[in-house]
């Protein structure tokens, strides 16, 4: 396998570069800020901060996203025994990068990362330190346009679509507006890949702070930035219909296979739900 | 051994509900159920001037986990004093500390009526252990260093494990902290540990000064201090465990998740070693 020295596929070269455009916050940025990153400009941290305003939790709530992404990855690479990983809306390099937590625990682990911030292409190198035995690849690109992803060449090179793969959505299925067809977009992705793959997904809700989250919200709305939350039920049933849950189901991210007896977060500062499935069906070719 | 019900006093204090009391506003914070209106009163008025006071809480209640944890398996302690317990909760020591020694004993010390009256929760030692609970005052180390049932279930012949934890900042300067701590390490022999954590103020200034007046206001004990003033004050003389006196999210964590804001936090702990 090629490792790290290998990163072709991080800009294919008939993809333009797109611009970095400093003046308009990106979420990707937003999310870097709440979680502590260095990766922001000041229009994202003026309008995270608008967000927080209505939403003082917002940082917890988003390191909970965080943190389960981290414990996801570790059943998925442990248990479920999952070696291919499709990461969409992967966000700045930060800590619990897939890659980094997958191949702590498999090294031959393979994931392909996907944004549609360029910001993020520019930080990529972060995100393609793969081990020697596995590989990582970085492709720019946008979640609406899963036939884009899918037909990819620098995808196609990294991951065996004959082979299980866990597709990655983290905390990313809120920007898409019902009129995006989010079903879809999550039924064309999984259709592409074999049974025994797995989705793991989280989502933003206003089920438990809908105040102080849903003004959060508006501030992306009023920005142009889409955030659609959604409670329980709706996003289980957008992304988890026709597959196999894994216990203990769609939970409070923070819920989910708790790693430590600590006191956690309370619904209202999480306000966000997490779940991972199984395609059904024999795994493999 | 085992669990044995070694806290009772010949006559109980009153609980008293019209008054706050720090034990079950920090219950309040950490999620729990003990607490009544004056404590969430005064809890809400500090949520205000603090808004991740919350995070302080469970930060700090993780860090005593990971310090217990280290205390046991690292360091070879078997035997706890843990002066300002709160109410039972998760991760109450004897839980963490048996988990990897069975055999491990501990006292637990509260001033609060309320944690007396919750204390069997805290008495579920393993056969092996033993757990033992006395209602007493940090201001006065002498009751608890001299209490028959501390010196019953704990080997002053024996290293052991000081907990002060989210405590010495409720213990204002004119009551003198630094001989109460030396009072209490004086007693205990080398190689015993002393873990602490305490609200600091280099963060959000404002917030905690104006939580300090709350406090006081209130009629509880508060006193803000920067980390070095906390550092000299519970270390002094001792070995500091790496990392040292750090925000308690950044003692030895587990996992590599994004941790708080060091303005999130506003709490420094550490664990050294009485040489």
């Amino acid at each position: 396998m090629a490792g790290s020295a290998d990163s072709a596929a991080l800009a294919p070269a008939e993809v333009p570069r797109p611009e970095i455009d400093t003046s308009k916050p990106h979420p990707a940025r937003m999310y870097d800020y709440y979680i502590g990153g260095k990766n922001h400009f000041a229009a994202d941290r003026a309008l995270a901060d608008q967000a927080l305003a209505s939403w003082p939790a917002g940082r917890i709530g988003l390191r909970e996203n965080r943190k389960f992404l981290g414990r996801v990855v570790r059943f998925l690479a442990g248990e479920a025994g999952i070696r291919q990983f499709l990461d969409i809306g992967s966000g700045l390099p930060a800590t619990n990068n897939v890659h980094a937590v997958a191949q702590a625990v498999a090294p031959s682990a393979r994931v392909a990362y996907v944004d549609n911030d360029p910001m993020v292409l520019a930080h990529a190198r972060a995100l393609l330190d793969s081990s020697p035995e596995g590989r990582t690849a970085y492709l720019q690109a946008d979640l609406r346009d899963p036939e884009s992803i899918l037909e990819s060449p620098a995808v196609r090179e990294v991951l065996d679509f004959g082979q299980p793969v866990a597709l990655m959505l983290i905390a990313v299925l809120h920007f898409l507006r019902d009129e995006d067809k989010p079903d879809e977009v999550v039924g064309t992705l999984l259709g592409a890949l074999p049974p025994g793959s797995y989705l793991a997904a989280s989502h933003l809700t206003l089920e438990h702070d809908a105040s102080a989250v849903g003004g959060g919200q508006q501030v992306y709305l009023d920005a142009g930035i889409p955030m659609h939350a959604r409670d329980a039920d709706q996003f289980a049933r957008l992304a988890f219909t026709g597959l196999e849950i894994v216990p203990p189901g769609v939970v409070l991210v923070s819920e989910w296979r708790p790693d430590t007896s600590a006191p956690r977060p309370t619904p209202a500062e999480v306000s966000g739900y997490g779940g991972v499935a199984r395609k059904p069906g024999p795994a493999g070719r | 051994m085992g669990t044995e019900e070694s806290g009772s006093p010949e006559a109980p204090p009153e609980i008293d509900t019209s008054r706050p009391h720090m034990a079950r506003i920090y219950d309040y914070f950490l999620g729990g159920k003990n607490h009544f209106a004056a404590d969430r009163e005064t809890a809400q008025e500090l949520l205000r001037n603090l808004p991740s006071i919350r995070v302080t809480a469970r930060e700090n209640r993780a860090f005593l986990g990971r310090a217990v944890r280290y205390l046991v398996a690292e360091a070879g302690i078997r035997q706890f004093l843990d002066i300002g317990t709160g109410l039972p909760t998760t991760h109450n020591v004897h839980e963490v500390a048996q988990a990897i020694a069975p055999a491990a004993h501990i006292v637990y010390v509260d001033n609060d009526p309320l944690v007396l009256a919750h204390a069997r929760a805290l008495l579920t030692s393993s056969p092996e252990g033993r757990t033992a609970y006395i209602h007493a005052d940090l201001r006065e180390p002498q009751a608890i260093l001299s209490n028959p049932v501390t010196r019953e279930a704990l080997d002053f012949g024996q290293p052991m494990g000081l907990i002060m934890l989210a405590t010495l900042h409720l213990i204002q300067n004119e009551d003198k902290p630094a001989e109460i701590i030396a009072t209490l390490l004086d007693a205990l022999p080398s190689g015993s540990y002393f873990v602490a954590s305490h609200i600091t103020m280099e963060h959000s200034p404002d917030g905690i000064a104006r939580g300090q007046s709350t406090m006081r206001g209130a009629g509880l004990g508060a006193q803000a201090r920067d980390s070095d003033e906390f550092a000299e004050l519970a270390f002094s003389g001792l070995e500091l465990v790496p990392p040292g006196v750090v925000l308690v999210s950044e003692w030895r964590p587990e996992g590599n998740g994004p941790r708080p804001t060091p303005a999130e936090v506003n709490c420094y702990g550490g664990v050294a070693r009485k040489p």
